[in-house]
């Protein structure tokens, strides 16, 4: 036997594959399986608020509202309270919940429909509002959020996980990464939902009033607060504040609904009424 | 082990000869390496898969094609140096990361009459 000792010039056991292209098809492979999965969740989280019966959805409600702060403001509270028993009782298609209102102390200038008939009206939102018709607009349209079951897919993603902890009997607190997007609740609902809940109140408070006047004042007071600037529709998941005005303005001449009074609010100035918070005098 | 290649049929063993034929020439080492990792989702249906017991196929398969890639590796190398045999066969392991090891093989590449 002799001994040639060769040695190869092409190591076989070292790719020579262009790692920038592998990166980027892995990349997009991850890409496609995130996307797979927000979709399906999605679309597992329209069907689970389609079909999610009342007493279920008070359990999932206990993690969402800890969230937020019981109300400071017991007047307000109490006003607000007052308001939306007198719409809940005329109002249609509303599931079975105890519908309870909550103020909360945020400068945000919205209100949003917390599972289990749990609305909360943020302080920004309270302060911009002068009259009974436009803080009745509001719980009004957060009613047509639960007569739609948009407060269900609102929670969107979360949902899913949410039902899931339910169902496996955990504690009701939501996992802190899904509590950003409840805060940003609202955000989640699509256009033509908000554009149906704006349609709802109009009807509901007309049942409730008698008359539709100063129903479309809320969203001067939005239009005003947006400062005039223009979100494009395609980013903006509430519609155009002026473009409500106007499709309203058409839906109420089509409804020919009477244009009753103002009603003031029952305190001078606005809201949160003065001196109104727990173990504080302001 | 007789494999087919390109180059023609090389003969793998782990003994010193190949029995009934005579090693001409001595190439020396050959080796033939590769680093696989875990599938994520193979991962899941494992993790299932412990919860009852038995045999975790998918990380059966994986490590067969493993060995496999690592084998024909090597016998590229031995075909290169003109070898049609490889003798003293020999696998080992090493771990590289979490998840992920290596199957290396390695063995003398010579030419048998």
């Amino acid at each position: 036997m002799k001994f040639e000792p060769r040695y190869c010039e092409v190591n076989v056991n070292v790719p020579t594959h262009n790692h920038f292209r592998e990166f980027i098809r892995l990349s997009l492979w991850l890409l496609g399986i995130v996307f797979g999965v927000y979709f399906v969740l999605g679309y597992a989280a329209e069907k689970i608020a389609e079909r999610m019966p009342p007493k279920f959805e008070v359990a999932i409600a206990t993690g969402i509202t800890s969230n937020f702060a019981q109300s400071g403001f017991p007047r307000t509270s109490n006003y607000l309270q007052k308001i939306l028993d007198s719409l809940v009782t005329p109002a249609e298609g509303l599931p079975p919940f105890t519908y309870k209102v909550t103020v909360d102390d945020q400068a945000a200038v919205n209100a949003v429909a917390l599972p289990a008939g749990n609305i909360v009206v943020f302080k920004g939102l309270l302060s911009e509002l002068k009259t009974e018709n436009e803080v009745a607009m509001i719980l009004a349209h957060e009613l047509g959020h639960y007569a739609h079951r948009d407060h269900l897919r609102g929670l969107g993603r979360g949902l899913v996980l949410l039902s899931i902890t339910a169902l496996l009997g955990l504690s009701g607190d939501l996992p802190g990464f899904i509590a950003p997007s409840v805060l940003t609740f609202d955000l989640k609902h699509s256009r033509d939902r908000e554009s149906a809940a704006d349609r709802y109140a109009i009807d509901l408070f007309a049942r409730a009033y008698g008359h539709a006047g100063g129903t479309t004042d809320v969203f001067k007071v939005l239009a005003s607060h947006e400062g005039g600037i223009k979100r494009p529709d395609i980013i903006s998941t509430h519609p155009d504040t002026l473009w409500r005005m106007q499709t309203l303005a058409s839906y109420l001449q089509l409804k020919k609904y009477p244009i009753g009074p103002i009603m003031p609010l029952p305190e001078s100035g606005v809201l949160p009424f003065l001196n109104d918070r727990k173990g504080k005098v302001e | 082990m007789i494999t087919n290649t390109k180059g023609g049929a090389v003969e793998i063993t782990n003994i010193e000869t190949i029995p009934g034929k005579k090693i001409t020439t001595h190439y020396g080492v050959v080796c033939g390496s590769t680093v696989r990792s875990k599938n994520a989702f193979k991962d899941i249906g494992a993790s299932f898969k412990n919860m009852f017991g038995g045999e975790l196929k998918n990380y059966t398969r994986l490590l067969e094609e493993t060995r496999q890639e690592a084998i024909s590796r090597m016998i590229q190398q031995a075909t290169a140096l003109g070898a049609n045999a490889i003798v003293n066969v020999r696998f080992a392991t090493s771990d590289v990361a979490a998840g992920a090891a290596e199957i290396y093989t390695y063995g003398t590449a010579v030419r048998v009459e």
